[in-house]
């Protein structure tokens, strides 16, 4: 009898070159339209560098469009992949990257800095020379920090990862609560200020912090990429992952530890962004219909960064004079989507392991 | 002993609940078990088959005593070791997503590929292998969420070969099976026992198979110590019947089979050979009668389809059913 | 007491003119038969209902053919619980502090005045500040008995605490001096508190004055030969909230003579405009103001280091307008400044016209150190 052939790749090349098309093509619209009208040769002549380019035109491509299009694509990256990861190891379709509260922590964090503010005088932080922005980016990987703390202490005791999960849910509920409060003593324009925060936006990382963003994102998706074996043993429950050799404590670790750095610096970064986590995993096993992660993850990184991308070319509205918030753009996008999803449930079922 | 692939020492199995309660479900359990033999792990529900299993596997801790894999404590093994030399297979049903039967196979290859699951040309033949030997090498294109149950076992045995195991142990693999698929399976796995050479151990509920299959049983009663031996040794001696009986239920030596307890009943004189005999026998027992040597005459034919019950003729085994019923009243 | 006699003299020459209102547009006031009444319209953004305030004189009857949900005020007042510090720069100009009774965030005073008479007890914190937990506590405004609380309202049922105080009891009035676009404007609601204590006259006395003082600021300052560009506000996160032409800030820097960047940005507020399109067009203006709560040109690369590109910013030429500001943290461009925009917009056109103000010195505005 003739042996089985190992499983055709043929889907696999295509769809990947797709959505690198897509994400460059999306990256091309990223640098040439905004809220200020740019002639294309103009935005070419700027990214080579070469002479005669106004210059003002070229600071905004170089120092606000470039940066802004390179957060996107690790934020939608980061954030896709860490809700790859949630869905995988929690087997609940819905997790996202904050299932285990690390956005409520960092809101907490901010909400702590700019309304308690008057609490700790304002001026403490200016004279320590921290820069507004900065202390902000820092109050949220704080928060981000602590909570993880928290929930890693937890996990080392609790077997289940059921209760890891609800007990992720209670820290973001709690942590929301003491926002709440917050906002209630907060006056007038500290409130509108941490609102802004949670607009979220893409545009507020200067070159400055880039490192620190695209270093911090790197470190999660490689430590993702490491887990991916094990993330495959996964689907087919922790009981059998352990049976063939998957060391549970050590992988829960790595996908709290990778998921909560990645979800943690994109919302210190960018404020918290919904919708793109949960979304563009399900997207990703749609278009590639399988489950294995050595393909997922890729292809999530890639799918999440067009994702971002395109929300914050519509969230710009070039052209108009105004913005939207972020949060508001990945939700209108987002929201269809997922119900599409839902409403095709036996597909996305079969493609999900449960 | 160093032929031993699986062998345990004054074994305690239970739960620890807290550091305090500790719930001893068996104690002092030594069984052993040598490669190329097919145990069947039998016992009433609740007696803790379920429990012996994942301590043998090593999912749950021994409360004391010890469990040696290939004349090694189980303890001290790394798991990715361990995954080596042993594999398990449970009874529920797996959704693994989006996932060729190939895929599924191949994930038994985890405790020996790199750290991003390449796999090698002897990775795949190895395989390719395991799917045929689970019978399941024609379902290696198809999809893991289209297959029956039965079809998805065969592909979760062909998973657990592909680990290339010493010892492959089964916890319930036939529970939610049908009836030809639980022949199918137990077939199965005595086969692979023989022709690979591993160990296999399954707890299971259908006695009838496991003792027709099996090389070993492990009985383990409702109340005292766990017994071993061949399912001949076991059934003469009365350990099975011992082991299982209930009010209603006896185990029936001669016949090997449980039978529903005999009230006295009127007796019928059965004149027929061959499978229609056993099958008119069987019916008179569900029409509450017995087969004896005086009573009404009832003679069938070997289609077991014309009747002829003292005067009386007729066809088909309902109007036979229904004329034995007159005759209890 | 001579003050009061001179007042007295003024009430009976001036008091015709009092109430017309040359600027303000938020509110009017009729003189009816035995009473006045007041009418504000506009007491918060998209607020639809006016407020219509009848001002009995102590004593007279109730009037009759009064519209409906008329609040009747027996004036002269004698004393009043101040839930806002923007109308104690009014209250001090027409000498009414001893008037106030009690108010609300206290520590945020600035006046020296009225700080020295909260040390001595004799006004008492109520409550009812800026931000959203905090409510009036009843049972101290109870204690004070104060014939009338003068409040604000944000038109939020959740927020706004007026209509729980009518409902107790008290005589609430609506002040909305921060809803009128222009300084002089703002500054001549000086005359609506003034119609609660019967210094009319010398509420128009004190707004004449300060009129005067401001068009001849503005005056002077049109003589420039240069017109500077200048923007405002600070960018966060990639989104900048660029404060609207027609409001009180533009009103000022258009008198100062200088040129608004932004002056077709319509509606009472800001616009969320995106950086580049700030940076596109104020890149090179001359000047730079109200930058938040940044109080040094570190602290702004702080908060985004793209704010350095501004030529500005290199120049310098960044002012905020948080240099009076009192021992509590309360910025007296909002408390004085209300009163007394001649001394704002001399501020600015000293800024931006240093030739033709030489050694002024700025009372709110400050350049931002490094």
């Amino acid at each position: 009898m003739s042996l089985p052939a190992a499983p055709k790749k043929r889907r696999l090349p295509f769809g990947f070159l797709a959505l690198g098309l897509g994400c460059l093509l999306a990256f091309a619209l990223e640098l040439s339209l905004g809220s200020v009208r740019i002639p294309l040769a103009e935005v070419v002549k700027a990214l080579a560098g070469v002479d005669g380019a106004d210059p003002c035109w070229e600071q905004i491509v170089r120092l606000f469009r470039l940066p802004r299009a390179l957060t996107a694509i690790l934020a939608g990256a980061a954030l896709g992949v860490s809700g790859l990861e949630a869905q995988t190891f929690f087997r609940n379709p819905l997790a996202d990257p904050f299932v285990l509260g690390i956005s409520s922590g960092a809101s907490l964090g901010v909400a702590v800095v700019m309304m308690a503010a008057g609490f700790l005088g304002a001026t403490t932080l200016g004279a320590l020379g921290i820069g507004g922005n900065l202390s902000v980016v820092a109050a949220a990987a704080v928060g981000a920090t602590a909570v993880f703390s928290v929930v890693m202490l937890v996990a080392k005791r609790v077997r289940d990862n059921m209760t890891l999960l609800i007990l992720g849910l209670l820290f973001g509920y709690a942590a929301g609560a003491v926002v709440g409060i917050l906002t209630q003593f907060a006056d007038k324009d500290q409130t509108r200020g941490f609102i802004l925060w949670t607009f979220g936006s893409f545009g507020g990382v200067t070159w400055s912090q880039m490192p620190y963003l695209a270093t911090a994102c790197a470190a999660g998706l490689l430590c993702a990429l490491a887990l991916c074996k094990s993330l495959n043993a996964m689907l087919l429950g922790q009981d059998y992952a352990r049976s063939m050799g998957m060391s549970v404590k050590r992988v829960r670790f790595g996908v709290v530890a990778s998921s909560s750095l990645l979800a943690g610096t994109v919302t210190a970064y960018c404020g918290p962004i919904a919708f793109v986590g949960i979304a563009v995993p399900h997207l990703a096993r749609l278009l590639f219909k399988t489950s294995d992660h050595r393909t997922l993850i890729p292809a999530t990184a890639l799918s999440g960064a067009l994702v971002a991308m395109l929300a914050d070319l519509v969230a710009q509205m070039p052209g108009l004079g105004v913005t939207l918030p972020l949060n508001a753009v990945t939700c209108l996008l987002g929201a269809p989507l997922v119900i599409a999803l839902i409403l095709k449930r036996q597909r996305m079922m079969e493609t999900f392991a449960s | 002993m160093s032929q031993l692939t699986l062998r345990t020492e004054h074994l305690d199995i239970g739960h620890v609940r807290s550091r305090k309660e500790r719930r001893v479900v068996r104690a002092d359990i030594n069984v052993s078990a040598r490669p190329g033999e097919f145990v069947c792990l039998l016992g009433p529900n609740g007696a803790g088959k379920s429990t012996l299993i994942k301590t043998l596997a090593g999912a749950l801790p021994p409360l004391s005593g010890k469990v040696f894999v290939n004349g090694v404590e189980l303890g001290s093994i790394p798991p990715l070791e361990l995954a080596k030399r042993l594999s398990v297979t449970l009874t529920s049903r797996v959704a693994p997503g989006a996932m060729t039967v190939y895929a599924l196979a191949a994930l038994g290859r985890f405790p020996h590929t790199n750290w991003i699951g390449r796999l090698g040309p002897e990775d795949h033949r190895i395989v390719q292998e395991a799917l045929e030997l689970a019978g399941a090498a024609e379902l290696a294109a198809r999809d893991v969420n289209e297959l029956s149950d039965g079809e998805r076992q065969k592909a979760m045995i062909a998973r657990a070969l592909a680990q290339a195991p010493d010892v492959m142990i089964l916890d319930e693999p036939t529970s939610f099976l049908d009836m030809p698929r639980k022949v199918e399976l137990t077939r199965l796995l005595l086969r692979l026992a023989r022709d690979t050479n591993k160990t296999v151990v399954c707890s299971t509920h259908d006695l009838d198979l496991a003792l027709r299959a099996a090389d070993t049983i492990w009985l383990l009663p409702a109340e005292g110590p766990l017994l071993t031996g061949a399912p001949e040794t076991l059934a003469f001696d009365g350990s099975i019947g011992r082991a299982f009986n209930t009010p209603e239920v006896d185990f029936d030596q001669s016949c090997g089979e449980f039978q529903i307890h005999k009230s006295p009943r009127n007796g019928v004189r059965l004149m027929a050979s061959g499978p229609a005999k056993f099958w008119a026998g069987r019916l008179l027992e569900r029409a509450g009668l017995s087969v004896s040597e005086s009573g009404p005459s009832l003679e069938v034919d070997d289609a077991l389809r014309f009747w002829t019950l003292d005067a009386r003729r007729g066809e088909g085994v309902e109007a036979l059913h229904a004329a034995l019923s007159k005759l209890r009243s | 007491m001579r003050i009061a006699i001179l007042a007295l003299l003024l009430l009976a020459g001036v008091a015709g003119r009092a109430t017309d209102l040359r600027r303000a547009k938020c509110f009017t006031v009729e003189q009816k038969d035995g009473y006045k009444l007041v009418k504000v319209a506009n007491a918060w953004q998209g607020c639809g209902d006016t407020f219509d305030y009848a001002l009995v004189p102590r004593g007279a009857k109730t009037p009759e053919g009064l519209p409906p949900k008329t609040m009747v005020v027996e004036v002269p007042v004698r004393n009043v619980a101040l839930l806002s510090t923007t109308d104690v720069g009014f209250m001090e100009a027409l000498g009414l502090l001893d008037k106030i009774a009690g108010g609300s965030n206290l520590e945020l005073v600035n006046s020296a005045a009225l700080r020295g008479r909260i040390a001595r007890k004799r006004v008492v914190e109520v409550g009812g500040g800026s931000s959203a937990g905090d409510t009036v506590n009843l049972e101290k405004l109870y204690a004070l008995r104060p014939e009338l609380v003068m409040t604000y309202a944000y038109g939020s049922p959740s927020l706004d605490s007026y209509p729980k105080l009518t409902e107790a009891g008290f005589k609430v009035v609506l002040s909305a001096s921060y809803m009128e676009p222009t300084p002089l404007g703002r500054a001549e609601w000086i005359k609506f508190v003034a119609l609660f204590f019967g210094r009319e006259a010398e509420a128009e006395a004190v707004f004449s004055k300060i009129e005067r003082d401001y068009l001849a600021v503005k005056a002077k300052a049109a003589e420039a030969e240069k017109r500077p560009s200048v923007f405002c506000n600070i960018a966060f996160k990639g989104a900048w909230y660029m404060s609207s032409g027609g409001g009180f800030l533009a009103t000022l820097l258009a008198d100062a003579n200088a040129d608004y960047l932004w002056t077709d940005v319509k509606g009472d507020g800001s616009a969320a405009l995106s950086f580049e399109s700030v940076f596109a067009k104020a890149a090179n203006a001359d000047f730079w103001v109200n930058v938040g709560s940044c109080k040094s040109r570190r602290e702004l690369l702080g908060q985004d280091n793209r704010h350095s590109l501004f030529k500005a910013f290199r120049d310098g030429q960044v002012y905020n307008n948080d240099a009076k500001t009192g021992p509590g943290g309360g910025n007296d461009f909002f408390e004085l400044g209300v009163a007394r925009p001649d001394l704002l917009l001399g501020d600015l056109a000293a800024v931006f016209h240093p030739e033709l103000f030489p050694g002024h010195p700025t009372i709110f505005y400050r350049k931002l150190p490094e």
